[in-house]
């Protein structure tokens, strides 16, 4: 096979390119190692034992990975006494408007220690929903369950429970793990609406708290 | 360009939802640098660096409110992001004798959109000891899980809260079946304890269990701990539970519904009765139409549960129940079972099926300059060989014979 003088050129021009872009890459890589400047040696250490220490600090995190649940805006049917969701996907016949919710709160511990964890609310059963206690009166509760097996040796409660207001709250998990796959809780929500409560925007804020 | 701006677009969708989830974190010192024990007037203090969150509010609590007259607590920038801050202990001239925690810690400040909207706190203890006169020995009590052929350490560890040193104490153990029935007593050995003035580590007493003495069966048994020091006992005594286990991994749930003519996901959740962890644990699971298939491997942590995940393809097959033979294989055992799954009509599952683990190449940076370079070599082989050999008939033919 006659390869062209033309053709020879370009391949030439080819492989020397390469080899000039091969060579900047390696150059900019090993000119972003650090190295630390030796000093010369002007002699030998009287001790030939050194002794490095290092502190490290251990980081305990957690987040809520998913961290609202929003039935959106509704009311309660004139022909019942109140509404009742929860997230597990219930709606009481009693409610109008309200969107069907099936994701509870997850709260994870991303830190790399394990945490205990505790729940409060922020505004009580009266304040957040109010009405009267006609349908049950108004009524907040929650419950906790592991979202990934072995995250919490036995998180509470399993039944629903009023939230509990006072710092820091109730213990849900006393030892949350931090090992990815098993960090995880969910926080289910069920929520009662007497037919007697004013209109108007709703909203209550669930603040968990890990402890080291 | 329209790529470019799908791109654009589902960058901006994630940004958009991670934007919700927020995470809260607190840097600490070690928790036995945490600990305090009382001295009149000593002045601590300690960093901390809250992370994560672009707004946090720093934050000290304490159940005992008498507490907040003695920290001082130093935010550079309080509701703001990342940032250090530190807690000063200035303690008092007398503190009565006890135990008393006070909390340093971060709370994420987010706008949540929803009725319910929920909020991380982090929060790290320091705690301080106000020593007893004399000598207050407190402890905790646990056993290691057994395996019913081994021998296992029951353990006390003792603190000595009181400023006086305890000479030697040791501690009596009772076991218990789950029925309550006394199968033997333990004493650990003795050791002196000397008070947390001059020690942050506990004293571990120890006691060992063979279960094989006594013939006892894999389960969960209880047993009572009580301590004597220095010719007294405490009054209180502390119990704790162990289990007794055996090299076996049971079969606790399964799939038992696929769907017809797709792909289905095929899960066994499996639970380990072992002491340690069991690597490498598999199953191969006889099907009626794609004979034997076999799970990933995977480690079972102890006395837990984990999932086995492999695909069943469905074709060809009948809608009716199948019986599938199962065998799990770990540490040079097995265990079968033959598991019920009922083959439906229904919506195909959308299942991703994991990648094949085969022969790739990942095209980054570095690939490209060795691809680059075998390019180069071969280059350069073709000129010094084949080349070469091609002009050298060339040369021979300028080559003339001498005259004779």
């Amino acid at each position: 096979m006659e390869i062209s003088n033309k053709t020879l050129a370009s391949i030439l021009v080819l492989a020397v390119a390469i080899s000039l872009f091969g060579t900047i890459l390696s150059v900019d890589r090993l000119g972003k190692i650090n190295v630390v400047k030796q000093q010369p040696t002007i002699g030998y250490a009287s001790s030939p034992t050194g002794i490095a220490e290092v502190q490290i600090n251990t980081t305990s995190s957690i987040k809520f990975a998913v961290a609202t649940v929003n039935w959106t805006s509704g009311s309660v049917n004139s022909s019942y006494i109140n509404c009742t969701m929860d997230t597990v996907g219930d709606l009481s016949s009693g409610c109008i408007g309200f969107h069907s919710v099936t994701q509870p709160l997850i709260l994870e511990n991303d830190g790399n220690v394990p945490v205990n964890v505790s729940l409060r609310a922020t505004s009580s059963n009266s304040t957040f929903i109010g009405g009267t206690l006609v349908g049950g009166g108004p009524e907040f509760m929650y419950n906790v369950t592991v979202n990934e097996i072995n995250s919490c040796g036995d998180p509470v409660p399993a039944a629903w429970t009023d939230v509990n207001l006072s710092s820091p709250g109730t213990l849900i998990c006393p030892y949350l793990d931090y090992t990815d796959g098993n960090d995880s809780l969910k926080i289910g929500l069920w929520i009662n609406i007497p037919y007697t409560v004013s209109s108007g925007i709703k909203s209550n804020t669930l603040i968990a708290t890990a402890s080291t | 360009m329209n790529k470019w701006l799908f791109s654009l677009f589902f960058l901006c969708i994630i940004i958009v939802s991670s934007s919700n989830i927020i995470s809260v974190g607190i840097q600490q010192p070690p928790s036995e640098e945490r600990l305090i024990i009382f001295q009149p007037n000593l002045v601590k203090t300690y960093g901390f660096t809250l992370v994560n969150a672009p707004r946090i509010h720093s934050y000290v609590f304490s159940a005992d409110e008498s507490l907040y007259n003695y920290v001082e607590l130093d935010d550079p920038a309080q509701d703001t992001g990342p940032r250090g801050i530190t807690a000063t202990i200035r303690l008092p001239e007398t503190l009565a004798p006890g135990r008393y925690d006070i909390f340093i810690g971060g709370s994420e400040l987010a706008e949540n959109q929803g009725t319910i909207g929920a909020v991380a706190a982090i929060q790290s203890k320091i705690e301080i000891l106000s020593l007893y006169p004399g000598k207050d020995p407190q402890f905790t009590f646990g056993s290691e899980d057994i395996a019913v052929n081994g021998s296992g350490n029951m353990t006390l560890n003792v603190d000595n809260y009181g400023t006086e040193k305890i000479d030697a104490a040791y501690g009596v153990i009772e076991v218990f079946d789950v029925d309550g029935n006394k199968i033997t007593t333990l004493t650990t050995d003795s050791k002196p304890v000397d008070s947390k003035m001059s020690t942050s580590t506990s004293v571990q007493l120890h006691a060992v269990f063979k279960p094989s003495l006594y013939s006892l069966k894999p389960g969960i048994y209880n047993a009572s701990a009580k301590l004597y020091y220095d010719g007294a006992v405490l009054p209180e005594s502390q119990a704790g539970s162990f289990r007794i286990g055996s090299l076996l991994i049971k079969i606790d749930d399964w799939t038992k519904k696929v769907i017809i003519n797709a792909t289905n996901s095929f899960k066994l959740t499996i639970e380990s009765d072992w002491v340690s962890p069991i690597e490498n644990v598999y199953a191969k699971i006889t099907t009626p139409n794609h004979g034997i298939i076999k799970t990933p491997n995977l480690d079972v942590s102890t006395f837990q549960q984990s999932t086995l995940e492999t695909y069943w393809e469905t074709d060809g097959l009948d809608l009716k129940t199948y019986d599938l033979p199962v065998e799990i294989f770990y540490d040079g055992k097995s265990t079968s079972q033959v598991l019920q799954v009922d083959v439906a009509e229904g919506v195909a599952p959308i299942i991703e099926k994991p990648k094949n683990q085969g022969f790739s190449i990942t095209l980054n940076t570095t690939t490209i300059v060795i691809i680059s370079m075998i390019l180069l070599i071969l280059v350069n082989l073709y000129f010094l060989f084949i080349r070469k050999k091609s002009a050298e008939p060339a040369a021979n033919q300028s080559i003339k014979p001498p005259r004779l």
